[in-house]
């Protein structure tokens, strides 16, 4: 009895913190989110007091702001643009650095250590400081440009920062530490003799790939594909610094929240960015899990 | 005591970097009177108060705040949002905010006060503002303003053999293409004077706003891109060649950053752009936010304002030399049109939609 008693106790602050900062706003967020917002108030009916305060009937909820993922262009582009660049990130993360990450496990060198302290350098940036990066490197007087127009009398990648393609590179550069390290950890778990065995046994080194090293990295692949999606998802600085007209969710929620002042919008895109982002991160690990089970 | 030392001769340097370091600690009448004030609000409230945008390098926000804490011993903590920005914080936080005063576009301000997110007061100094720049009941008021010009980089234009644009039609021209940029007139309301200069310039008015999006229209192919957060130092590098945005940021890149910079009033012509305060109506430090506002309109402040290129709402307190550096390359202030604050606040919202759907979404 007083273990358990004791074992209540240890996770009582989580419990608490995890209501506090995680369940009560999201079910206020749900919340706000059916409630015409401000733009739509100001325009229709006068529900305003006085003093500003909006007082929401129940009869007055409604669906409009989590159906304008469906019926507003712009709010529609801006989640297919999400998605879009959080897939593709996240498979160019990894293609690039699964070979580094393996090195990291296998192979010992001079300055390993370094390597991987400086890795992690840019997961301690902030979205705005890799956008910023960005426009140094790649902007329209960014160094590459500036660099390439001197040595051949033609700027490479001038601008580029501001287009998707720029949006992309600016992505994957903070996704790539967080990709090798996640992987680093991952393949660390290996059962080696497996590889060995399979080599012993006759096995090609094609085979070997196929049948045995690919199906022990897949569950690595898909948890850090999980990661790099979620974290891709919720990036807004880079978007923030780097497009002129396109939009991503995150950013389309900072934006209808201070510039269109549609507070009650924002919360219900948040709600659904949450939704998918979790969604995609619970089947991505159970397909993980299940289907690799034995290789974790 | 040594290192106290260097540290005020640090803080000098850096009063003299922010080029106010010849501003004389100006004597005014009530000076005395306003001095008892802020003693006793201090005492009451301690010495750090909140303003909603007070973007260091904007309209010399950074010096201003530092000669307040260098003297006065107040501090005011930067604070990065556009106008737009603070408007929808305040509604939103409303008794929760943080906020003791907020400074907008005197449009966005009037916007504000009817959204009830100020209280009203009338700071010392009241009669000198001129009555179009202030409610009469103090619900919000002008502090300054800016007249809507190019800030063109120099060097930027060099490198590619161009011309400085001189009329809004030169920024059409393909060549300028990808170095032209304002910011998002969504969000701050400087860039909204902007777009809007240009369709005053173009033949719109307060009731037609078609020559503005039609003309934004077309110079959407040559913008670099619509910033959220501030272009001052990217047009400082050289990253924006041609900034729409207030003259008096230019001039300050130009005099006292020593960019490459000139300022040019369009031919066509160009419009004024008041910029105003308000005092929040939930100020949790509201003695000192009044001691401040009484003090941003003495001759101190204004004359802080005037030296760093930026017209004192109350004109007796702007300065020759200052007025010596503000000549443009190209262009003159006689074409500067007069739009009355009101006349705006009718047009700023659809002005704002139209450009969010013909331009930005589009």
């Amino acid at each position: 009895m007083m273990r358990h008693w004791l074992g209540a106790l240890y996770i009582m602050p989580l419990t608490v913190f995890f209501v506090a900062v995680m369940v009560y706003p999201f079910f206020n967020m749900v919340f706000q989110g059916f409630i015409p917002s401000q733009a739509m108030l100001e325009a229709g009916s006068a529900m305003s007091t006085a003093d500003g305060e909006y007082i929401v009937t129940w009869d007055e909820l409604t669906l409009a702001n989590y159906l304008s993922v469906f019926t507003d262009d712009h709010i529609r582009s801006g989640l297919t643009l999400s998605l879009a660049i959080s897939v593709i990130v996240s498979f160019v993360s990894i293609f690039l650095c699964i070979g580094p990450a393996w090195l990291l496990v296998r192979k010992e060198f001079p300055g390993k250590r370094m390597f991987r302290a400086i890795l992690t350098v840019p997961m301690a940036f902030s979205g705005i400081i890799i956008g910023f990066l960005a426009v140094i490197m790649i902007g329209r007087i960014g160094a590459i440009p500036l660099i390439t127009d001197w040595l051949f009398g033609i700027p490479v990648a001038e601008a580029l920062a501001y287009s998707l393609t720029g949006l992309g590179i600016a992505y994957i550069w903070f996704q790539i530490p967080r990709a090798t390290l996640n992987l680093e950890s991952a393949i660390r778990k290996f059962d080696w003799d497996l590889e060995s065995a399979a080599r012993s046994l006759g096995a090609s080194p094609f085979q070997t790939v196929r049948y045995v090293l690919l199906p022990l990295l897949t569950p690595a692949i898909v948890s850090t594909m999980a990661v790099t999606f979620a974290v891709s998802m919720g990036s807004f600085g880079v978007a923030l610094l780097l497009l002129k007209k396109a939009t991503v969710l995150p950013l389309e929620i900072y934006t209808q929240m201070y510039s269109t002042l549609a507070f009650e919008l924002s919360a219900a895109l948040s709600v659904q960015l949450a939704v998918v982002t979790v969604g995609v991160n619970y089947f991505l690990r159970r397909y993980g899990e299940r289907h690799y089970a034995f290789a974790s | 005591m040594k290192r106290a030392k260097t540290i005020s001769r640090l803080v000098l340097g850096m009063l003299l970097a922010f080029g106010f370091a010849d501003v004389q600690a100006q004597e005014w009448k009530e000076k005395g009177e306003w001095l008892k004030k802020l003693e006793a609000a201090k005492k009451a409230e301690g010495n750090r108060m909140i303003q909603y945008d007070a973007q260091p390098n904007y309209a010399n926000w950074g010096g201003v705040t530092l000669f307040f804490k260098k003297t006065y011993g107040i501090d005011i903590p930067p604070d990065m949002k556009g106008s737009s920005a603070t408007m929808a914080a305040l509604v939103k936080e409303r008794s929760s905010t943080v906020a003791d005063v907020a400074y907008y576009n005197s449009v966005i301000a009037a916007q504000a006060a009817a959204k009830g997110v100020h209280q009203a007061y009338k700071p010392m100094g009241w009669d000198k503002i001129p009555a179009d720049n202030k409610d009469p009941d103090g619900k919000w008021f002008s502090v300054h303003q800016g007249v809507i010009a190019f800030i063109v980089n120099t060097d930027a234009l060099k490198k590619k053999n161009l011309a400085v644009p001189q009329c809004w039609a030169d920024l059409l021209k393909p060549e300028y293409k990808g170095l032209v940029a304002y910011d998002d007139p969504t969000v701050h309301g400087t860039a909204w004077e902007s777009i809007f200069a240009a369709n005053i310039a173009l033949g719109g008015s307060t009731k037609d706003v078609k020559p503005g999006v039609e003309y934004l229209k077309k110079l959407d192919a040559n913008i670099l891109r619509y910033s959220r957060d501030t272009s001052y130092n990217p047009s400082l590098r050289g990253e924006i060649g041609i900034w729409l945005n207030a003259d008096g940021n230019g001039y300050k890149m130009k005099h006292e950053d020593g960019g490459p910079i000139e300022v040019v009033i369009p031919c066509e012509g160009t419009i004024g752009t008041p910029l105003g305060m308000g005092l929040v109506t939930w100020a949790k430090r509201p003695l000192l936010a009044k001691a401040y506002l009484d003090w941003l309109f003495s001759p101190e402040a204004q004359g802080i304002w005037a030296d760093s290129f930026w017209q004192p709402i109350i004109s007796e307190y702007a300065t020759e030399s200052a007025k010596k550096k503000m000549k443009p390359l190209h262009g003159s202030y006689d074409k500067v049109k007069s739009v009355s604050i009101l006349e705006k606040q009718d047009i700023i919202d659809p002005y704002k939609q139209a450009w969010l759907k013909e331009i930005k979404r589009n």
